[in-house]
């Protein structure tokens, strides 16, 4: 972190330059050591997406007790780098499935983040994850839903609609929110429901304009729909699986949502100045239970909103800085801590299991 | 640590290190490049000195080089030559196609203007001029004048923009009994890369002259570069990295009993890949960038009865550019086709009212405007108005020279939504530009100088009215430099501009200081990014620059030529954001760069070490964007056999001989090792 003073590079670079030119190799390899052994604990794995082009999607292990975070974890653990956007992170069967779209790789590691396998996503970019019966899925942004063996690797896919963000699974079916993001100004209006034994999409299913984020409780499906960030607003919408009927869910500016069990959080006026406002949904009966963070809270900048067993947790950024994580109890509601992700743009937090 | 902004005084007493121009021997083909020297015959060794500027006598810091040092050094490229001067860096996205801006003392690319012969290349769309556009081989002095100008003769948007780079080429100059020139060069470069051009003048009249010109340039550009990724490091090569650009051009010089004339065309075509930044695990670049370029100037000037002089210019410019993107996420590659369309009326009057005072008044008239097929496009047009009114006033060992500026911006939009929106008032569109700068000789060859200069930068098109991210309510950013500096030289010159003396230096060290208010940034709304003025920036540094020589026979001489700056540069906008007080992204805080120069009639040979201190690739200060320090070293050979009747010139470069691996921007490798060889017949 020591810039150069002046002394240092008069002493170090010009006098020995100008009397004895040596062709020195400067930075090449001095990174390939291995480093020791790396120590992280936690229970709570943070995702960092990172600035696109930078090559910087990192992973930060945080203990909540202790409350010590551990940055950089994978990169410490494994002497490389994610790549660039880290868009998904899931956990599935004692291992760790870590999207990064901009790199198009899927890494799949132990517990404690040791790298078991990189899989090429056919050359598509993952966006996000889902996992049933042994099997993972990703969507691809090129348009495919992608079903990986999670013994041998293999990997398959379908085509689905344009830019295919959210995957749900839930009986033998797959639902994928085509968002035709890069459409614009047409975003797209469908899910796709892929049947998972012929592993062929059987039907869509109409939402609103620019569906990404899907959750699920049980039979629930929630479906959050960006709208063309002008006159067509954002949007909640939940549908039965298994039916066709889609139906709106009440909420103003809904901006992101996080599910826990039958917990719906739902996080509206993300860019309010006044500050955002926490809502709690009831998944299972789709009725609104109350609120769990008002504009009282301060928190403006949200990124991301994630739910584990404890904690509702909100990403914060500016897209130019590292981010911070705000850490709630979810009980109560009440402010645990926060701490700064180390990364840009924290994306998600997920739980290891103990 | 953070240092304290060093005091100017103590900066400058630091051994002050400054320079002025070219160098002792010439070496290569000389051109008077004034536009009013006197009509010279003779094609001789003459001097290569611009009317007379120097740095050493400047009101505020001027960087100059001329054809016969470029020669000299065998440099090819213009970013080559602007890294060279103190105060310059350009950011460079590698290759000889990636885009190269000029950026001064962390003002930003936008705030430095680039004008060629007089004719302003600044782009309406981006407010960024991308010079790896330019054939070096046309130029014959390139100057940058940082806080304005002494020549008070110029255009009224040279005079009022923050730093001006000015590109120049000379009006033909014939010998006794000759009647043309034609010079041919042949290049090859590493990578793949061929740049030949062919120039031919022609003295048409005893008044009048022309010059026609062509060079291509085809690159492959797929230099290899290391990937640092800890166990997954590995070497790549560049893809989508190669350029085929050709480039045209006609000039027509006229003289008359009391002024000249000038008429040029010059057309660009050319395309590009666009390898983006270097992802980690993947390589394929599918962009890609076309463009036609299309510049024509008329200029005339007259001088009236010794005390007036009238210079007057009209220019057409239309660039047309194509970006495609064949990605394979795309259902449909993206195309999309820009057309810029410029015209621009210039006028400057300049009246000696006493032989101690100056006065000039310029104007610059420009239209503009965009066509786009993008979605969503405004279809902007501009009336761009900058006046400046200036006095200069000289007597012995003063130099004072002071400019009123005034500059208006009026934009029509088409689209329905945008026009409906509130478009800010007149006045936010209407500025005052004042700035004020002296010299003043001391003893022993010392000038001690200072400068004020009160700059704006009209936000551009992109900024205002791109699709969804732009903001028509856009402030133009403020610039306040200021400039405290102390120059030496020694080795007295003769009127015809010889050195008369063995051993010349010439030494300039300038401390600054600049406040940027209301920088344009793009800030992020929700997915959406939007564009506002919320950037306020304090940089403040020390610019040092050295030119010296010493003949040590007719045939024999040493050239030394050195620059150093020390940048602090710190984003002050918010007390609680994290980049506060931490330096502003890609600011060194340390920059050098020297020249060794054996210049001997038989060949010159050139060394040259350009250093760059650490940086961060956004504003905290972090390991993970850090980008690191490094040292380049370049080795170049040059020589002019002069044959009978005609010359050949020869030069071969070799550049970052250690194969330093490096970047400028952040996931842009820039070339490691790469050589030059040129051969250049001069009839």
């Amino acid at each position: 972190m020591n810039p150069f003073s002046f002394r240092r590079l008069v002493r170090h670079l010009f006098l020995p330059a100008v009397l004895l030119p040596i062709f020195a190799s400067c930075n090449k390899d001095n990174r390939g050591d291995t480093p020791a052994p790396y120590f992280c604990e936690g229970k709570y794995l943070v995702l960092n997406n990172g600035d696109w082009g930078k090559n910087d999607a990192s992973v930060g292990r945080w203990q909540d007790v202790k409350k010590v975070y551990y940055p950089n974890a994978f990169y410490q653990t494994n002497n490389q780098h994610l790549g660039d956007l880290g868009q998904d992170a899931m956990v599935y069967g004692s291992k760790i499935y870590i999207a990064i779209s901009g790199s198009k790789k899927i890494f799949v590691t132990d517990l404690n983040l040791h790298l078991i396998r990189t899989i090429n996503s056919d050359d598509m970019q993952p966006r996000q994850l889902a996992a049933d019966e042994g099997k993972v899925y990703a969507t691809l942004y090129e348009g495919y839903l992608a079903e990986i063996d999670t013994t041998d690797f293999s990997l398959r896919k379908t085509k689905v609609g344009d830019y295919p963000e959210g995957v749900v699974v839930y009986n033998e079916k797959a639902y994928v929110a085509n968002s035709g993001g890069l459409n614009y100004p047409n975003y797209g209006k469908t899910l796709s429901v892929v049947d998972l034994t012929s592993f062929q999409e059987e039907k869509t299913l109409t939402v609103k304009d620019n569906p990404c984020g899907l959750w699920r409780c049980n039979d629930r499906l929630y479906i959050l729909s960006y709208g063309n960030y002008a006159d067509v607003p954002a949007k909640l919408q939940v549908c039965v699986m298994g039916t066709d009927y889609v139906q709106d869910v009440d909420y103003a500016s809904p901006a992101m949502c996080a599910i826990y069990g039958d917990r719906l959080y739902v996080l509206a006026d993300a860019y309010n100045a006044a500050g955002a406002t926490v809502y709690i949904h009831n998944a299972q009966k789709n009725e609104k239970v109350g609120t769990f963070l008002t504009s009282e809270a301060q928190v403006t900048q949200a990124y991301s909103l994630s739910a584990t067993k404890d904690y509702l947790w909100i990403g914060t950024s500016d897209y130019k800085t590292t981010g911070e994580m705000l850490v709630w109890n979810r009980e109560t509601p009440a402010r645990y801590t926060s701490f700064d992700t180390a990364g840009i743009n924290p994306q998600k937090v997920i739980e290891l299991p103990e | 640590m953070r240092k304290r902004i060093l005091p100017f005084f103590l900066a400058t007493l630091l051994g002050a290190f400054a320079s002025q121009e070219a160098v002792a021997f010439d070496s290569g083909i000389s051109r008077a490049d004034t536009p009013l020297s006197p009509r010279s015959d003779t094609l001789s060794s003459v001097r290569v000195e611009s009317a007379g500027r120097s740095d050493i006598r400047s009101s505020a810091p001027l960087r100059q080089m001329s054809r016969a040092r470029i020669d000299t050094l065998a440099q090819e490229q213009l970013a080559g030559v602007l890294n060279s001067f103190a105060g310059v860096s350009v950011k460079d996205y590698g290759g000889r196609g990636g885009l190269k801006t000029v950026d001064v003392r962390n003002l930003g690319a936008a705030h430095t203007a680039v004008e060629y012969d007089g004719v302003d290349m600044g782009n309406m769309q981006n407010a960024q001029v991308d010079i790896s556009r330019f054939e070096l081989g046309e130029l014959s002095v390139v100057r940058l004048e940082m806080t304005g100008s002494d020549d008070i003769f110029s255009s009224a948007t040279r005079q009022l923009s923050a730093n001006v780079l000015s590109l120049e080429s000379a009006r033909p100059l014939f010998g006794e009994g000759r009647s043309f020139h034609l010079s041919a060069r042949l290049s090859a470069a590493s990578f793949g890369t061929w740049d030949p051009r062919l120039c031919y003048e022609q003295r048409l009249d005893k008044d009048w002259s022309m010059r026609i010109g062509g060079s291509f340039l085809y690159s492959r550009g797929d230099y290899p570069f290391y990937v640092q990724n800890g166990n997954a490091s590995e070497w790549q090569r560049r893809a989508g990295s190669e350029v085929r650009n050709g480039r045209g051009q006609w000039e027509l010089f006229g003289q008359t009993a009391s002024g000249q004339w000038l008429a040029k065309l010059m057309y660009d075509q050319g395309d590009r890949g666009l390898p983006g930044p270097v992802i980690f695990y993947v390589q394929e670049p599918t962009e890609h960038l076309w463009n036609k370029d299309l510049t024509a100037l008329v200029r005339w000037e007259n001088q009236y009865a010794e005390r007036w002089r009238v210079r007057a210019n009209i220019s057409y410019s239309w660039s047309f550019t194509r970006y495609r993107n064949d990605a394979a996420m795309l259902r449909v590659p993206e195309v999309d086709n820009y057309d810029n369309h410029k015209l621009a009326l210039g006028a400057v009057v300049s009246c000696r009212l006493h032989p101690d005072w100056q006065l000039s008044l310029a104007e610059d008239i420009i239209l503009a405007k965009l066509d786009s097929d993008m979605p969503e496009s405004r279809f902007p047009r501009r009336l761009h108005s900058a006046t400046a009114l200036s006095g200069k006033f000289e007597h012995g060992i003063w130099l004072v020279r002071g400019t009123l500026g005034l500059i208006y911006v009026t934009d029509k939009v088409d689209e329905g939504a945008a026009a409906a929106q509130s478009l800010p008032k007149r006045a936010d569109r209407l500025h005052f530009s004042p700035s004020l700068s002296a010299s003043c000789a001391l003893a022993e060859g010392f000038h001690l100088r200072g400068s004020y200069k009160d700059s704006y930068r009209m936000p551009s098109f992109n900024d205002l009215y791109y699709a969804r991210v732009g903001n028509p309510g856009l402030l133009p950013e403020r610039a306040h430099q200021f400039n405290l500096g102390l120059t030496w030289g020694l080795g007295s010159k003769t009127p015809d501009g010889r050195k008369d003396a063995a051993l010349s230096v010439e030494l300039s060290a300038d401390g600054y200081c600049n406040l940027i208010r209301d920088k344009i940034v793009a800030i992020p709304k929700m997915f959406i990014w939007s564009m506002r003025n919320v950037g306020e920036a304090v940089a403040a540094g020390t610019d040092l620059s050295l030119h010296a020589s010493y003949a040590f026979s007719p045939d024999i001489s040493i050239a030394l030529q050195a620059k150093y700056s020390y940048q602090y540069a710190v984003d002050v906008t918010d007390a609680q954001s994290k980049t506060y007080r931490q330096q502003l992204p890609y600011t060194p805080r340390h920059t050098g760069a020297a020249t060794l120069s054996l210049l001997t009639s038989w060949i010159n040979v050139n060394y040259t070490l350009d250093g760059v201190s650490e940086r961060f690739s956004i504003g905290q200060e972090l390991p993970t964007y850090r980008l690191d320090a490094y040292l380049l070293h370049s080795l170049s050979l040059s020589h002019t056999f002069p044959l009978r009747g005609w010359k050949l010139y020869v030069a071969a470069r070799a550049d970052n001989l250690a194969d330093t691996q490096y970047e400028i921007i952040k996931s842009y490798p820039m070339p490691g090792f790469q050589w030059q060889g040129v051969l250049r017949i001069i009839l």
